[in-house]
């Protein structure tokens, strides 16, 4: 085959070039310190590439969502024990107060005490977490309790109870001079001092609306319902109960327009139609943070789980009953001195059970702080794998790819020095 | 007896043999580089002899006949169909490496990026719906997702207009070939019309031809007549473009209607000058003009199709079902049956997944098949266009669908397009990457974006937001699986046909190389050979004239010496 000068330099063009380029190509990679470029150059390479990417930056996401979770769940688990320490204190003036020889004055310094935990309790309620109340659902913006004093808005509050919600307590009836000591059976709503009277759906029974301090407000006739808008109280014949006319599912519907400072906000606690007339409908708020694909975490707890209407009535009711002391000696307010020690008694079991129901909720809160710690765990190592993975599959082996160049390097100048040597000469050169 | 000076002229006829040999080589040399030359050689015989009484015949000496090339037409015809590959490959690796670069996707901006980042937004939204800057935070980032597109679908078009005016170009090339070769055809005819080799020119043609068939494969032919005449012709993909002197040429002509509804309007159609259509879809055209036609029109068979129930009389009014797309252009061709009709205007049954056209002139009864376009099977910039919009689309369709569901259902849509009317039911047929935008009435009031389903329940209620996350990871939106799968497969694609155009093109070259080299193995000029010419040839030059010395002593002693005697 004749080889001619033209052949000679194409040859040498296209391998030189070949070489510059495959040489250009280790440059690349080591000045970018990735495989590839384009998709092109390694499909397979690429798309895996996109699929790491999007895992790594979801794991960061997820992880900042964690991180985000533990604090909201931080600042409410320093709440929840901040007010169990509320509720033990005022166990403890509960005990104190509970002391048969105690004298009223020493017990209304314990209920000025009581009054304080009980607005503690309230504020406590109100905690945010970067502006959002952490206890109150979806309605962040909203305090659990009231912050100051609302009058002239109104809300209309239904509540629900079925039959084992009666309970029955003891009360002095004031009938001079003899006052009596007798069992009455109650529905407590959430509220005392409501506006007017109440619509429920006991139709067997008829309610009739007064004040505590109506005669024969806690002996309703047979057939009828007291309804106590100052106590709020709904009080039961002993013999309409013992027939059965309260039965399953009773629902009382109210309205209330003055709300004092501290007073627990009724959208939070109950179904209710506020003032703007905007239905709340008293649900279960779950706010929860996706933490992985496919997996939510809920993080608050609700308000009404933790300072509870009870809680807040119990005291209430409980400051009530002392300061009706009147100190005038009667034979009446004797028998409310000594009732008091007993109330407070009563008082201890109350909150003894509100403890539990509190101590319940913050060990929960516990479980799931824990489990968003490994949450982080998981994700970080995943990160580490992910990032592994991603390295694994588009970084270069800076070593291999340094070797490879220079060799490639070789063989460009070996190429270069052929060439020069192939071209340099002809026939010519030789001739005499 | 022989002739006095009969020596003289043999020694004579050396020097001219050897001085044309030298004139031969001098110019292959000065040829040495001039691209499509073929080594010229002389055809060199002994002259006639002369009998000789006695002794036989006389040898009178040597001389050229003609001066002929080496040129092979196995090789050129190789050459010409290799080349033709060649060039429809180097178009198509450096076209879809546009595309690439047009969706950079595994940089730091590609559709990917900028899905994650608005997804990002998203949970950062999820985790505080109330917060205003999450709120703004995000709208920015589902803006940066759409105008991304936008960009995407603004190059896509510009890069559709610059291979469409390749395709005019490369037209025009191969009408300037042809006039030059019928010009070259003439002038060969006039000078071989005495016997002699056009050796030069015909290099030329056969150059010209080198660039025709990198644009166009090409079919070469030269048939003697019975009269020796010659006639060169060339067929451009199987139709006559050059016979001898005579040319047919090719023009373009701006499309009225759309081909792929994402093209851009008014592209090129190629016609022969004599008014029949260039069949661009042809599957045996190659060349340049190939790989630009594919990359302009390629919508890998993803073109408008359906077929007519049942059309029982000619009516104007057809009900097309089973149709593959709905997104049509208002107005335009369709072709029935093969037969092309205009509609008016169209509407589409999405429940029936069928399409009614209004056509200007009546469709016959029993017409059946119907589509727009035509079906290349190649993923051009029209396949990778309507790709895109089929993404945008569904997603804003699952977003819009969704974020309907807040606020009890009042939410207006996520994402719309440029001429759309606050209000109207959103048409997802008419929304593209060109137009596709994140909602401006939800941007420039942020409380319209919403993030539950049931307003009274509290700032922080986050149900619509998270259902939107979910989408990131709904397997069923495409057929692929979810929304990051189908960018995948879509990068995946590309990525797999460019470095497969890159690799036919390193396969042609190499080929291209070789057949080149053997061209030249034979044809080309070779320094050294010259060289040895050179000497060859100065010294047969140089040995004649001594001969003539020779003989001009013999002449002396003869007339001079013997005579003075």
């Amino acid at each position: 085959m004749r080889i001619t000068n033209n052949m000679v330099a194409n040859n040498i063009l296209l391998s030189l070039n070949r070489s510059k380029y495959a040489y250009s190509i280790y440059e690349t990679q080591l000045a970018t310190g990735k495989k590839i470029q384009k998709p092109s150059d390694d499909p397979i390479v690429a798309v895996r590439a996109l699929k790491f990417r999007t895992s790594v930056r979801e794991v960061e996401q997820y992880k900042s969502n964690a991180k985000d979770a533990i604090s909201w769940m931080t600042v409410t688990e320093n709440s929840i024990s901040n007010i169990i320490e509320i509720v033990k204190k005022a166990r403890d003036l509960s005990v104190q107060a509970s002391n048969d020889p105690l004298g009223i004055g020493e017990r209304e310094s314990i209920i000025t005490s009581l009054k304080q935990l009980k607005d503690q309790l309230a504020n406590e309620g109100n905690v945010d977490y970067a502006g959002r109340h952490v206890f109150t659902g979806y309605k962040t913006d909203q305090p659990l309790t009231f912050t100051e004093a609302v009058s002239g808005k109104n809300y209309k509050i239904k509540e629900k109870f079925n039959s084992d919600d009666v309970e029955t307590i003891e009360k002095i009836i004031d009938d001079t001079p003899n006052p009596r000591v007798i069992n009455v059976d109650r529905i407590r709503l959430g509220y005392s001092n409501i506006k007017d009277g109440v619509t429920t759906n006991i139709g067997s029974l008829n309610v009739v609306t007064m004040d505590s301090n109506t005669t024969n407000a806690y002996e309703p006739a047979e057939g009828t319902v007291n309804f106590l808008k100052d106590t709020g109280e709904l009080i039961f014949n002993s013999k309409d109960k013992a027939d059965g006319d309260i039965s399953g599912s009773i629902e009382f519907e109210y309205n209330k327009d003055e709300f004092e400072k501290n007073d627990i906000n009724p959208i939070h606690y109950f179904e209710c139609t506020d003032y703007n007339n905007v239905d709340y409908k008293n649900q279960r708020d779950n706010i929860s943070y996706q933490v992985s694909y496919n997996q939510s975490v809920p993080i608050n707890s609700l308000g009404k789980d933790l300072v509870t209407v009870d809680l807040m009535r119990d005291l209430e009711e409980m400051i009530n009953e002392v300061g009706k002391v009147s100190k005038d000696g009667s034979k009446y307010d004797d028998l409310l001195k000594d009732s008091l020690g007993d109330k407070f008694n009563q008082l201890i079991g109350k909150i003894d059970k509100h403890k539990n129901g509190l101590l319940k909720q913050e060990a929960d809160l516990g479980t799931r702080i824990n489990r968003m710690d490994l949450t982080i765990n998981r994700l970080e190592d995943d990160k580490v794998n992910f990032t592994d993975l991603m390295s694994q599959n588009e970084d270069i082996d800076v070593a291999e790819v340094i070797m490879k160049m220079k060799s490639q390097e070789m063989v460009y100048n070996a190429a270069l020095m052929s060439s020069t040597k192939i071209i340099q000469t002809t026939l010519l050169d030789f001739i005499r | 007896m022989q002739s006095s000076f009969f020596g003289l002229n043999v020694a004579t006829q050396g020097l001219f043999t050897a001085r044309t040999w030298l004139d031969i080589t001098n110019h292959n040399i000065t040829n040495a580089q001039t691209p499509g030359y073929s080594r010229q050689f002389g055809v060199q015989s002994a002259c006639r002899p002369l009998p000789n009484n006695g002794i036989g015949m006389m040898g009178t000496g040597s001389e050229i006949l003609k001066i002929s090339q080496y040129r092979n037409k196995y090789l050129d015809t190789k050459f010409w169909s290799n080349s033709s590959h060649l060039g429809e490959y180097t178009v198509k690796n450096s076209q879809t490496s546009s595309i690439e670069t047009i969706l950079n996707e595994i940089k730091d901006t590609g559709i990917s990026k900028q899905f994650d980042d608005m997804f990002d937004s998203l949970q950062k939204l999820s985790t505080d719906p109330s917060n205003e800057s999450y709120k703004i935070n995000f709208i920015d980032m589902a803006k940066s997702f759409s105008r991304f597109f936008n960009d995407i679908g603004d190059k896509m078009r510009s890069f559709q207009r610059e291979a469409n005016f390749s395709i005019k170009t490369k037209v025009d090339q191969i009408n300037y070939c042809a006039n030059q070769l019928a010009t070259l055809n003439e002038q060969i005819e006039n000078v071989e019309f005495s016997g002699a080799e056009a050796n030069d020119l015909r290099d030329k043609r056969a150059l010209i031809v080198d660039e025709l068939s990198h644009i166009i494969n090409v079919k070469v032919d030269e048939r003697v007549d019975v009269n020796g005449k010659k006639t060169f012709s060339v067929l451009a993909n199987g139709q006559k473009l050059v016979e001898g002197t005579k040319v047919n040429l090719l023009e373009t002509k701006s499309r009225e209607h759309l081909n792929n509804p994402e093209d851009e309007p008014g592209l090129y159609d190629i016609y022969w000058a004599n008014g029949n259509k260039f069949d661009m879809t042809d599957p045996e055209l190659e060349g340049e003009l190939k790989g630009y036609i594919d990359m302009r029109d390629g919508n890998n068979g993803n073109n408008f199709k359906g077929v007519i129930n049942s059309l029982t009389a000619a009516s104007n009014i057809i009900t097309v079902s089973n149709v593959n797309r709905a997104d049509l252009p208002d107005k335009g061709e369709i072709k029935i049956d093969g037969v092309v009709y205009k509609y008016d205007s169209f509407t589409y049954d999405k429940g029936n997944n069928e399409v009614t056209f209004t056509l200007a002139s009546n469709a016959p009864a029993g017409a059946k098949n119907v589509s727009m376009g035509e079906d290349l099977k190649y993923k051009g910039i029209s396949y990778y266009t309507e790709r895109l919009n089929n993404f945008v689309r569904t997603v804003a369709e699952k977003f819009n669908e969704i974020h309907r569901g807040g606020n009890n259902g009042t939410g207006g849509p996520l994402f719309t397009f440029k001429d759309y009317n606050p209000g109207d039911v959103v048409d997802y047929s008419k929304m593209t990457i060109d137009n596709f935008q994140f909602s401006s009435e939800i941007a420039s009031d942020i409380d319209k974006l919403l993030t539950s389903s049931d307003p009274t329940s509290g700032e922080s209620d986050n149900d619509i937001i998270k259902r939107m996350l979910d989408l990131k990871h709904d397997n069923d939106m495409f057929k692929t699986g979810e929304p990051g799968n189908y960018i995948q497969a879509l990068i995946g694609e590309l990525g797999i046909d460019k470095s497969q155009a890159a690799s036919f093109e390193k396969g042609q070259v190499d080929l291209n190389l070789m057949i080149n080299n053997q061209r030249l193995s034979y044809s080309g000029v070779d320094l050294n050979e010259e060289t040895t010419n050179i000497i060859k040839f100065q010294q047969a030059y140089v040995i004649s004239a001594q001969m003539i010395r020779v003989f001009d002593e013999i002449y002396d002693v003869t007339i001079n010496r013997m005579g003075a005697n």
